[in-house]
């Protein structure tokens, strides 16, 4: 497998070319990716194959937000004394994305693999404890379960990844 | 101009919505539990594993070209 170099979006990236069958996130890229970047709206990170820059193999969008913890699961007790106390911190994937003839090709977890590496990282250095998104579609979110474990939310079409599984995973990955 | 007590209310309870030490504790619970039920995914763990051989790769090269001087 060619190795994979991951950079954050520029204003030398080809943005154009990039085709992923997902006219939203094309339309995004080309247009509002690198203002949405430079404004830290998001971080747009560019996969490409080592030695072939221009030619972007996928992407992804992170950002920090601020979820409704009861979205997540349920059974957990609240004390409400402190302002509202219903929301946690979280990592979202806004936007990901593989080139159209790979995907299917494994590429889409391997770029996957790198956000929930991330993710263990920073999550356990600042306290993050989720990683979530919103599928965009039934095979995305079958995708996501299968090739990612995310589970479901309890309320909403929303999925997210404890930061405890990103954990053992890089941990079982290390080894 | 002294602030009526409801006036007083609403800006101290109607904040917006921000993370907070309950709700975080609450959402690492339900990460908790999640993870003891669900494990870890395979197919993830040998995604992570690529990532790491892929950046291990790249040090390399990276060592290797900035030792040619």
């Amino acid at each position: 497998m060619p190795t994979i170099e991951y950079s954050s979006i520029s204003d030398t990236t080809d943005t154009a070319s990039f085709v992923c069958g997902l006219s939203e996130i094309e339309k995004w890229f080309r247009k509002s990716a690198l203002v949405d970047h430079l404004r830290q709206k998001h971080i747009v990170t560019c996969a490409t194959y080592e030695g072939a820059p221009d030619d972007i193999v996928g992407l992804y969008a992170l950002s920090t937000v601020v979820e409704d913890t009861a979205k997540l699961g349920s059974g957990i007790s609240y004390f409400p004394f402190f302002g509202d106390s219903r929301y946690c911190p979280a990592l979202q994937i806004v936007y990901m994305a593989i080139r159209r003839d790979l995907q299917g090709s494994d590429q889409g977890t391997i770029v996957l693999g790198e956000i929930v590496k991330r993710f263990a990282t920073i999550g356990e250095q600042i306290g993050i404890p989720a990683l979530i998104l919103t599928p965009s579609n039934p095979d995305a979110a079958r995708f996501y379960k299968e090739r990612g474990g995310f589970a479901p939310y309890k309320k909403g079409a929303g999925m997210f990844l404890p930061l405890q599984s990103a954990i053992a995973t890089l941990e079982a990955a290390a080894l | 101009m002294a602030l009526s007590d409801y006036m007083l209310w609403k800006l101290f309870a109607n904040k917006p919505a921000g993370p907070s030490v309950n709700g975080t504790m609450a959402a690492f619970a339900i990460g908790e539990r999640v993870f003891q039920r669900d494990g870890v995914n395979p197919h993830m763990v040998r995604a992570v594993k690529l990532s790491i051989e892929n950046d291990r790769k790249i040090a390399a090269k990276r060592a290797i070209a900035n030792h040619r001087v």
